[in-house]
């Protein structure tokens, strides 16, 4: 009877373990993958932009001739998901420009790969931002030196009658890639 | 005293036999390879993978660890036994410019022996084959390689399922 009943348990524990490692293994297994793509914005201003001077005119009598500057260019890297664009805007956060003149800035044409925007028409600059391309998707414009999105900053005499004489006024502009609608 | 003794050992030797009765419907008519897979791959990608400042891409591809998921085939009859690990996949989410590829890494450990595999091969939505093996053997090491990535893949999170089967040849 002993024999009997071990030869029982025994079978017993075998078709168990049996069992449990046929339960646990298949003709097909799977493992998963997953990317979690990230919105991405990150811009850069390429340096050079020089200074600019109000000089007199060579004839009395004439208006001060309006300068200008486009050595620098914005570049920049979109992410976004799909159905959304960005904008990329320009405001002046620290100084300001002389008294009498007006600080404009036309946007080039973007460049690049992908939904680089559209430029927008030309912006006088304040302390508001203003958009200067809209429609950004997905997106880089390149960092080579004249890749990206033109700056045309143009300085003219809006009212000479305020303009008086200064030595230099400083200002700093900040550009930003915002969300859109 | 007597009768009580032979009541347990009753009892006991009819659970002991139901248990038996009940693991042999478990039991298939004959044994069956099977394959079993440890592993996964999750890849974060964000603007700190940018390849320099603002205006630049992204890496094109990116590579899993060389052991980035495990696979075991056992239940073989031995050596003489042949089989193949057929794979594809099943996507959740997915944008078609990614490519999505699988290389065997190792040949695992056991009696049998592996071949092919070794260099990548797309994962398609349709079974193809990727590599052939006799016998038992486990941590069949695997590693994955995602193309196509660049900043016009919309942000959002991507996934597959990778089935792995083997085939009794």
């Amino acid at each position: 009877m002993k024999q009997l009943l071990s030869l029982v348990a025994i079978s017993g524990l075998m078709a168990l373990a049996t069992a449990a490692f046929a339960t646990g293994v298949s003709t097909t297994a799977t493992s998963s993958f997953n990317t979690d793509v990230n919105e991405m914005a990150v811009l850069n201003i390429t340096s050079g932009a020089g200074n600019l001077v109000l000089a007199a005119p060579s004839t009395g009598g004439a208006a001060i001739a309006a300068v200008s500057d486009s050595a620098t260019y914005a570049q920049y890297t979109s992410v976004i998901a799909t159905g959304k664009t960005r904008i990329l805007d320009a405001k002046i956060t620290t100084g300001s420009i002389p008294a009498g003149t007006t600080l404009k800035l036309t946007a080039g044409v973007p460049g690049g790969t992908g939904n680089v925007g559209t430029k927008a028409s030309q912006v006088t600059l304040t302390s508001t931002a203003a958009s200067i391309v809209t429609g950004i998707g997905s997106c880089n414009t390149g960092t080579g030196a004249t890749d990206g999105v033109n700056l045309g900053y143009q300085l003219s005499v809006s009212d000479i009658s305020s303009v008086v004489l200064t030595s230099s006024n400083s200002i700093t502009l900040t550009f930003t890639l915002n969300d859109g609608a | 005293m007597m009768n009580t003794t032979f009541r347990m050992i009753d009892i006991m030797r009819a659970l002991l036999l139901l248990t038996c009765g009940i693991m042999s419907f478990a039991l298939p008519a004959n044994a069956t390879i099977g394959v079993t897979a440890i592993g996964s791959w999750s890849l974060p990608i964000t603007a700190n993978d940018l390849l320099g400042l603002g205006g630049c891409g992204l890496p094109t591809m990116y590579e899993s660890t060389n052991n980035q998921v495990a696979l075991t085939v056992c239940g073989t009859s031995g050596n003489s036994e042949s089989w193949r690990i057929d794979i594809h996949r099943s996507d959740s989410i997915w944008d078609n410019r990614l490519t999505f590829s699988v290389k065997r890494t190792g040949g695992g450990l056991g009696s049998g022996s592996i071949v092919s595999g070794t260099t990548y091969q797309p994962i398609e939505a349709t079974n193809t084959a990727f590599f052939f093996g006799t016998g038992d053997r486990a941590n069949i090491t695997l590693q994955f390689q995602l193309g196509g990535m660049s900043v016009l893949v919309p942000a959002n999170t991507y996934g597959t399922e990778i089935s792995y089967t083997v085939v009794d040849l």
